[in-house]
């Protein structure tokens, strides 16, 4: 039983968000046709579908059992189409690959290297235990949901009844660490910091594996390199309790450490695309799941994604020269702004 | 505006704390600016960069986002993508040298100048070996098997230091307080806690039941770290277990009740059953 159990979670957790992510790489150039852009893809292919469901049933006091059959339901049916969608990708993974075996030795020691550092902190995360305060709020409203079948109703410190918690109900990170824990039947202070502090971990490096595939396209036997700093870099952020590689780092499961360590530099990986000459159509299904994933990770983004797509816009648009595309790009994050205004209603 | 100006300053201080992050940060954006020749990516790594910066500083907007939020107004700084610019401009400069030799110390030293100025995050106190799969003390899942029950979640009380930790284990057991309560910033007030927590040595134990049952609280979890002025059992309540360096009591009253209505648990029940010597 336990067997099934853990395997339904890494299910859930490894394949599910690759597959989902076809759809968008499908539509994207051959650069960024890579198994971590597609996993990176998934991801954000899950929270943008998870929080279009998840905040109105949350504000229409619906049961969390309701969330979990609707969101599955959505996510079961796109497996089959994303899949269908994704068989022409496989080709350019094949030439990745075959790229890979004519690589000099010493890039590929420092790949090998790279790889090490991740799975080193990958263990680390799961072998250690990191004390955070605020997950006493976090895991508990997961395990709240789980048990009471109610979403943001109920008081996490203490399991009494109280009115909406409008705060958070438009970042249901730990209602999503929820629906993962009742499909596993894991519970979910085990979801979040044996499972999903790992598997984040890695979804991280594959975003700023992109990120580094895009600054040096013309320069791969860079990449390691630029991978390895930033490993290194990541590990030695811990220089306040403030710093984003220190929410990255110790607080990864929770919404916050998802903004710091994922939203943010997939939001500048998408906007660097987005300032060549061509951008494919994936790449702005990325940036729109991207924006609307930020308010599923914080509240905060209600101000910090505005303020970056507008800026981005202008900037880009002046460089384009093209008020159409600035439109466009500042556009992308309209659900960001449709939230941020019910928010103000709703508080 | 004088206030909101202190406040972005105690940020970015707080933020740095006493490395060389900042400054880092703006050698790397100024290296960039000279030797970055890819126009699509001085546009987002160079012009956006600095513009959300000055943004970010302005006083009317930080004023905006601080009527928001003040305590976490530090957050807009993470849009600063200072790892991938100091990473990036360490690259590029490394490309900049013939020589593998010199590549290969501009890699170290760098590594280096990361180490040296940034703090493991490993090292962190906070850190520590986990003994189970929920990242949370063994005690604390020991104390919550012992209170909840198969039929009903009963009300308790905990030691503070079990707090944060309870409820990420299980909502089977309601707790008039939580970890909420620990946090001298949020200014809650709960005279239960005062009673548990007030004297860190010895529990008034008359004032503990008396607060408890104010709380409708059916058990009752002490530490053995701390001594008891009075007796538990003078008080009505029965000692159910000892389990981790905690007593669990459960009251008397809400035994009867419970276990008429058939709420309790068979070990609970040949526990308290045997204290009253009921056969």
């Amino acid at each position: 039983m336990e067997i099934i159990r853990w395997t339904i979670l890494l299910v859930l957790v490894l394949p599910v968000p690759f597959i989902l992510g076809f759809i968008p790489v499908k539509h994207m150039n051959s650069l960024q046709k890579t198994p971590a852009m597609t996993y990176v893809c998934g991801w954000f292919v899950s929270f943008f579908i998870f929080e279009l469901v998840a905040v109105p049933l949350i504000l229409l006091e619906k049961s969390f059992t309701l969330l979990v059959a609707v969101y599955t339901v959505i996510i079961a049916i796109l497996v089959p189409v994303s899949l269908w969608q994704g068989r022409d990708v496989w080709k350019a993974y094949w030439e990745n690959i075959k790229g890979i075996r004519e690589l000099p030795a010493i890039v590929k020691a420092g790949w090998l290297f790279f790889f090490l550092l991740v799975l080193f902190q990958m263990a680390y995360a799961v072998f250690y235990e990191y004390y955070d305060g605020d997950d006493a709020y976090y895991v508990a409203t997961a395990v709240t949901t789980c048990e009471f079948d109610s979403m943001y109703l109920r008081d996490a410190y203490t399991g009494y009844l109280y009115p909406l918690d409008v705060r958070h109900a438009f970042s249901p990170t730990p209602v999503y660490q929820a629906w993962l824990s009742r499909l596993s039947g894991i519970a979910p202070a085990v979801v979040a910091h044996s499972v999903l502090a790992p598997v984040w971990l890695m979804f991280l490096y594959c975003i700023y594996g992109q990120i580094g595939d895009r600054l040096l396209w013309n320069k791969k036997t860079y990449r390691p390199v630029f991978m390895i700093l930033t490993a290194v870099w990541m590990m030695y952020g811990n220089i306040s309790l403030y710093t984003s590689e220190t929410f990255a780092m110790t607080r990864t499961w929770q919404g916050k450490g998802m903004m710091a360590g994922m939203v943010i530099p997939a939001l500048f990986l998408c906007l660097i695309y987005l300032a060549q000459e061509t951008v494919s159509q994936g790449m702005w299904m990325l940036f729109i799941c991207v924006c609307l994933s930020a308010v599923l990770a914080t509240s905060v983004s209600f101000m910090i994604v505005p303020t970056v797509a507008g800026v981005a816009a202008v900037l880009i648009g002046i460089k384009k020269k093209s008020l159409r595309f600035a439109a466009e790009l500042f556009l992308c994050c309209m659900p960001c702004l449709l939230l941020a205004v019910c928010y103000m209603i709703v508080k | 505006m004088t206030a909101v100006m202190k406040t972005i300053i105690e940020d970015i201080i707080l933020y740095n704390n006493k490395s060389f992050l900042m400054p880092l940060f703006l050698i790397a954006l100024l290296f960039l600016w000279v030797t970055e020749t890819d126009r699509k990516l001085r546009a987002v790594l160079l012009y956006l960069v600095a513009a959300i910066a000055v943004i970010f500083l302005c006083p009317l907007y930080a004023w905006i986002g601080m009527q928001i939020d003040e305590e976490i107004y530090y957050r807009v700084f993470w849009t600063l993508p200072i790892g991938i610019l100091v990473c990036y401009s360490t690259v590029r400069l490394m490309m900049r040298f013939r020589h593998a030799v010199s590549r290969a110390l501009v890699f170290f030293l760098a590594i280096l100048v990361i180490v040296i100025n940034g703090d493991l995050v490993y090292t962190n106190s906070f850190h520590i070996k986990s003994v189970n799969a929920y990242h949370i003390p063994q005690q604390v899942i020991a104390v919550a098997d012992a209170v909840r029950q198969e039929n009903y979640k009963p009300v308790a009380v905990f030691p503070a230091e079990l707090l944060p930790f309870l409820r990420q284990y299980t909502a089977d057991i309601y707790t008039p307080y939580g970890r909420n309560i620990l946090e001298p910033a949020w200014t809650f007030h709960n005279e239960l806690y005062d009673a548990m927590e007030g004297d860190s040595a010895v529990y008034d134990v008359a004032e503990v039941a008396r607060c408890a049952r104010n709380e409708r609280c059916a058990f009752v979890v002490l530490s053995c770290i701390k001594q008891m002025k009075g007796s538990m059992e003078e008080e009505g309540y029965f000692l159910y277990r000892f389990v981790e360096g905690y007593f669990v009591y459960m009251d008397y009253n809400y035994y009867w009740v419970y276990k008429e209505q058939g709420l309790l648990d068979q070990d609970l029940i040949d526990v308290g059953d045997g204290r009253m010597g009921t056969p």
